[in-house]
């Protein structure tokens, strides 16, 4: 390539790359190094080196929100991505494409909206609590589970419509013959739509992993991780720190961790990509 | 400082034009194209700063747009009007405390500052952030109206920094007609309080409405009037300025009392979490429930047909004693928002004069009780006679009540003023493990005294003016 066609070039990605420094880069590498500093957002932040991470790891409120995190992450990793790949399924099988769009609607529902209606939903006086007789949002026991539930509701039509798009590109013959050799619905789909459709599945699971990580809105609107602490997760309990126990330094280390799984999760990613079958 | 900054504009204003009318004139082509560039620049610059120079700008939490009209109307207008050629501009923002520090610490923000309380104008004050106010209020006569406990909580290394916009105080709105038609009294002391919360419930009715769905340290409320009511102002004053420790048996005893009396006349606690004031309000209206233990604030409610959808009367009294060594009857007291003006502000004599003019305004805080009730409880003197007769006259007779109590000194201390962030957000995090039995009333206060002290240490706390 000329000097003249790098330069086109880096005309065009330029802005692209000036957005990611200034909004991705610049704060990620502050958070890192905010992580060590006692800091509480408005004086002088004082250097305290992994004195941050240590107080964090050790905190019970810190390893009760990385079990609820767990919790929303393996249960995002499977109901929903169960349900969207049953869902892709049945409308290559159907062929009952305008089904998509009822299935993705609440995807486009903005999360704060869906968060509130689903709060009055399981109302105890306005909602089904009164008839259910159970509290959903108020038990310790169900909230986390009832926010899971919402969630989901609005989230695997996202799932199904990336599975039914990744679905177009396994050869239809490849079913004709199935059919011919006498596969039922369930061998069609373990034989031929699982494997041809896995480097998806699996990108799905490891982006599920990311995002179950950056959950925050969800809870705010609805729970603010109450009752008693039983939604609190890492993103939230990170908030606290920041905003409500003026703690700058250790939110930062919280969000230094929350990365480092994200990154895990992506090195997860990578390595799979190099087993067979599941290359992209 | 406004008229030596329009001094300075006119005097490069006027180099500038003579230079461009002699470009104009002389110069060649381009040059005069530069030339009339530069003057169409000017005239923007010009006109920006004539029209940003009487701009006072205030970021206003959540609230309402009538409430937010009838502060426009009665203290905004009025400043406005003796100010020709000022503007405030009122802003609301969802989450102002964590918008407000972005923007502050960054050296912008509003020119009227309003915190959550003295807290948290403190740590601004400490950074040097906000405006002193000492020479302001001097001028105005405010030292003098407003009681010294109010200015000195705001005080940093001597001076003040913030004012508070809202006196509150705890106690309770009661269904006045259901009381009335059943004989009950209102308690004065514990015995008469359980007698009384034993027949409420006899009845069917749920002794006390109340939910933090929508603010869950509204848990605070009632861990406040526990601790005052039966530990008493005196060791909860000790306590606050480390004479004494929070881990003393008296105030696990409160909290101890206050678990049981949760779990028999408050909703259940899955209910509890999940209910607000839209709920808890029209509760007591509708005689599902007889009590509120609210603070100052819960008259924002009242009268409002969508809270209180009945022909029932409100009454309000202060919260019982809970031990006969603590005198009855008590308030409180609380500081819901204080006001302070921007270091960085580009005004800042108009911004403290408008900061100022609220405070001296008493007709404008007379009808404020009318139009924005329960929140514009300014802490300085309003005749009576100014209070307009719409004004409900329970939340008349709360606030006289208030002012007159924290005069003999006859009040206690609110967590959510007294106490610094992380003991704060302990008070009302840790008493849901109380309730729910996954701590003792003893680990809790212990665990509260351990923050405390370390925030006590690190100058966190706000400080406690002496008692009367």
């Amino acid at each position: 390539m000329t000097r003249r066609g790098n330069s086109k070039l880096f005309f065009f990605i330029g802005p692209a790359l000036l957005i990611n420094l200034v909004i991705v880069l610049i704060p990620s590498v502050s958070t890192i190094v905010l992580s060590f500093f006692k800091w509480d957002g408005i004086s002088k932040p004082i250097f305290v080196g992994f004195k941050n991470f240590e107080t964090i790891l050790k905190s019970s409120d810190f390893i009760a929100a990385l079990s609820h995190n767990i919790i929303w992450t393996v249960v995002f990793l499977t109901i929903p991505v169960a349900m969207g790949l049953i869902g892709a399924e049945l409308l290559r099988k159907t062929k009952w494409d305008f089904l998509q769009a009822f299935y993705f609607f609440p995807v486009i529902l903005p999360i704060v909206v869906v968060g509130i209606i689903w709060g009055k939903i399981y109302h105890p006086i306005h909602g089904i609590g009164k008839y259910i007789g159970v509290a959903l949002l108020g038990k310790p026991s169900t909230a986390l589970y009832a926010i899971m539930f919402a969630n989901i509701w609005a989230w695997w039509g996202f799932l199904c419509a990336v599975f039914y798009s990744a679905l177009q590109s396994i050869p239809k013959d490849l079913y004709e013959a199935a059919v011919l050799d006498g596969a039922n619905n369930w061998q069609e789909f373990r034989y031929i739509t699982l494997p041809g459709i896995l480097p998806t599945i699996v990108f799905m699971e490891i982006m599920t992993i990311i995002w179950s990580f950056h959950v925050f809105d969800w809870i705010w609107v609805t729970t603010q991780g109450g009752p008693a602490g039983s939604t609190e997760l890492l993103a939230t309990l990170m908030y606290k720190k920041a905003f409500y126990s003026y703690k700058v330094g250790e939110a930062a280390a919280i969000g230094v961790i929350i990365a480092v799984l994200g990154m895990f999760a992506t090195l997860i990613y990578y390595y799979l990509k190099k087993q067979k079958g599941v290359e992209v | 400082m406004i008229v030596s900054s329009k001094l300075q504009l006119s005097g490069a204003f006027k180099s500038a034009t003579i230079l461009v009318s002699s470009n104009l004139k002389g110069g060649n082509k381009p040059m005069r194209k530069i030339t009339f560039m530069i003057l169409i620049v000017l005239f923007v610059f010009t006109l920006m700063y004539a029209q940003e120079k009487g701009k006072v700008t205030w970021w206003y939490e959540t609230v309402t747009p009538e409430n937010l009209q009838g502060l426009i109307n009665d203290l905004v207008k009025p400043f406005e009007n003796s100010h020709p050629g000022v503007e405030v501009e009122i802003t609301v923002k969802d989450q102002l405390r964590e918008v407000l520090r972005a923007a502050i610490v960054a050296g912008e923000g509003p020119d009227i500052v309003m915190t959550m309380g003295p807290a948290e104008a403190n740590r601004y004050a400490k950074a040097g952030l906000l405006l002193p106010l000492d020479e302001y209020i001097r001028a105005a006569g405010l030292d003098s109206e407003i009681p010294s406990l109010f200015l000195d909580i705001g005080k940093v290394k001597g001076k003040v920094y913030s004012i508070p916009k809202t006196i509150e105080s705890m106690g309770i709105i009661y269904n006045k007609s259901l009381f009335e038609e059943n004989g009950w009294k209102v308690p004065t002391n514990r015995e008469e309080w359980v007698t009384l919360c034993e027949k409420i419930k006899r009845k069917g009715i749920i002794p006390v409405a109340a939910g933090n769905s929508t603010w869950r340290p509204t848990n605070e409320h009632y861990v406040t009037v526990y601790l005052n009511h039966y530990a008493g102002p005196e060791n909860v004053y000790k306590a606050l300025t480390g004479q004494m420790s929070w881990s003393d048996p008296i105030f696990v005893k409160a909290i101890e009392m206050f678990k049981n009396d949760f779990k028999k006349y408050w909703p259940d606690f899955s209910t509890y979490s999940t209910m607000a004031a839209e709920d808890i309000v029209p509760m007591v209206a509708m005689r599902q429930a007889a009590m509120l233990v609210i603070g100052t604030w819960g008259f924002q409610w009242m009268g409002d047909p969508a809270y209180w959808p009945s022909d029932d009367e409100w009454g309000w009294a202060p919260f019982p004693s809970l031990n006969e060594n603590v005198p009855y009857p008590i308030v409180d007291i609380g500081i819901g928002t204080t006001l302070s003006v921007n270091k960085n502000s580009e005004h800042p004599d108009l911004a403290a004069d408008f900061l100022i003019s609220m405070f001296k305004n008493k007709e404008g805080l007379a009808k404020l009780q009318r139009d924005f009730p329960g929140e514009w409880v300014a802490p300085v003197d309003i005749p009576s006679e100014s209070i307009p007769e719409e004004v409900d006259p329970v939340f008349v007779e709360h606030i006289q009540t208030q002012y007159k109590l924290l005069k003999e000194g006859n009040y206690g201390y609110t967590t959510w003023t007294f106490l610094g962030p992380e003991t704060w957000q302990w008070c009302y995090e840790g008493i849901e493990k109380v309730w729910l039995d996954q701590m003792t009333p003893e680990e809790y206060m212990k665990k509260w005294d351990e923050i405390f002290k370390k925030e006590l240490e690190e100058g966190i706390v706000p400080p406690v003016p002496p008692r009367r």
